[in-house]
């Protein structure tokens, strides 16, 4: 993860309203929570839509750990699984990845085609059979979950798998929800958008992804769902990742440009095996430029000692601002970081660019 | 208003806050995470200034927070700055940091702000399942 990956991402995700990305182990936990995110940001004019998308994460989802084969504990940054669901326009996409035996995927690939090819009639009859039916295979699905992702969304489901080796390849499937009283003209999203995005994240060693809007209110079900995320790691530092992850949100909300009245950002979580890495992104006009880089090379440039010297200088004056807290948490940050604060603005045009800024824990 | 107490509920970003001179309880425990810590302590300052003009015999106040972010530290360190004032002037005050064992961020936090305040002071640890957890509800 560096600050130019992150402008790299945005680019990939612009037309997101709202994305959401996780890789790595899967557990119920993350799936409530990635709903709820959803559930709580959808706009109104999409809230018929809402219980649908719901049930469509949760089917794919589980779709996930029913074809994954792994029977071990995944680890943290396990390139197995990726999950994602974005807005784009009225549009809303599930998109799955996990790995699968190669000889699993005919099986696989059948139950996909037949259902890519069947008419509305044809899929309820489908359903009933398989409901009735004793044709359920040991890991409960026959397919039912793919009739259903049809069904509910009227549409097909792209999927592919590529080949990891000869015993494995990675199966990528997207749900494409649109809808149905508001069309937005904008062309169907193409699973190799999806494919790229996966392949990066996986690349640059990141755990979860959001974009989107960074307003006051649009962050606390995100932060409780890295801290729901986050259990597992040990307590000092998901303690440390929750408290900086408030510190330069709220940032992003106070100082950020807004674009149509909203605080467009986008967050990362990194692990690489031994460290954590937050990164965001977000617009900041021009003219806070200078006064921001100053900041940052300010609070760089000190040792730690002089950090903290500094940090009780700014507590024991108590001063405050508008932006509540005059640069305590930008010297909070410095000092816990392991590396520099590392930033980069990257001109947009003549009246905001954009701020990208990565620390390491 | 004082005397009245102030009893705060805790909510997704804000802690509990109890303070009661007839019952001698003063504490915030919690989570303070709000953008705008400065309006949400507001009231709370204003109450303890009120009350340090004639405090209780003494005055224990107990902080616990399980996040804190840096607009509430400031919040608390002018807290903090008037039980210092009133210490001074010969109260008999008593500040009390708890913090959850293996929590070093919170431990670090009352460290300093021991350091730069002339109050007597006590950091406890607690153990998680002492503590009824809230449900934060976003």
């Amino acid at each position: 993860m560096t600050t130019n990956t992150i402008y790299q991402f945005y680019r990939l995700l612009e037309k997101d309203t709202i994305s959401f990305s996780y890789r790595g182990s899967f557990s119920n936990n993350v799936l409530t929570m990635a709903t709820q995110l959803f559930k709580d940001n959808v706009e109104e004019r999409h809230e018929k839509l809402r219980n649908k998308l719901s049930f469509l994460m949760i089917e794919s989802f589980q779709n996930i750990s029913r074809y994954a084969d792994s029977e071990e504990e995944i680890s943290l940054d396990d390139n197995s699984e990726f999950f994602m669901t974005r807005n784009i326009g009225d549009t809303f996409y599930v998109i799955s990845a996990n790995l699968i035996d190669n000889d699993k995927i005919p099986m696989v690939r059948e139950k996909l085609e037949q259902v890519n090819t069947l008419d509305k009639s044809e899929l309820n009859k489908l359903y009933r059979e398989v409901l009735t039916n004793k044709q359920i295979n040991e890991k409960g699905g026959a397919g039912l979950g793919f009739i259903e992702m049809v069904r509910k969304t009227k549409g097909k489901l792209p999927f592919d798998f590529v080949t990891v080796d000869n015993k494995q390849s990675m199966f990528f499937m997207q749900i494409e929800l649109r809808n149905p009283k508001i069309d937005d003209g904008l062309p169907s999203i193409s699973l190799s958008d999806a494919k790229q995005i996966q392949a990066l994240v996986a690349q640059e060693n990141i755990l979860m992804m959001h974009k989107g809007d960074y307003s006051e209110d649009a962050v606390g079900p995100m932060l409780k769902m890295v801290e729901e995320n986050m259990q597992n790691v040990s307590l000092k530092i998901h303690k440390k990742i929750f408290h900086f992850l408030v510190e330069i949100l709220q940032n992003i909300s106070k100082h950020s440009y807004a674009l149509n009245g909203k605080h467009e950002g986008i967050f990362q979580i990194g692990y690489d095996h031994k460290n954590f890495r937050i990164g965001t992104g977000n617009f900041i006009l021009n003219s806070k430029i200078e006064n921001l880089k100053n900041l940052l090379n300010m609070v760089n440039s000190k040792t730690v000692d002089e950090l903290n010297a500094l940090y009780r200088k700014y507590l024991r004056e108590g001063k405050i601002t508008n932006s509540g807290s005059a640069g305590l948490g930008l010297i909070d940050l410095a000092r816990e970081t392991l590396d520099k604060i590392n930033y980069e603005f990257i001109k947009i045009n003549n009246t905001y660019s954009f701020f990208s800024l990565t620390v390491k824990f | 208003m004082y005397p009245e107490p102030i009893i705060i509920e805790p909510a997704s970003k804000t802690p509990e806050i109890i303070f009661d001179k007839e019952n001698n309880i003063f504490q915030i425990r919690g989570r303070s995470i709000t953008e705008n810590a400065f309006e949400y302590y507001e009231p709370v300052k204003y109450w303890l200034t009120e009350y340090l003009k004639n405090p209780n015999k003494q005055t224990k106040l107990v902080l616990n927070f399980d996040y804190l972010n840096s607009s509430s530290l400031i919040q608390i360190s002018h807290i903090i700055a008037l039980l210092e004032k009133s210490f001074k002037k010969g109260a008999d005050i008593l500040l009390v940091w708890q913090y959850e064992e293996g929590d070093e961020l919170i431990e670090n936090t009352g460290i300093e702000l021991n350091l730069i305040s002339h109050i007597p002071f006590v950091t406890e640890i607690f153990k998680n399942e002492d503590f009824e957890k809230f449900d934060f509800d976003f």
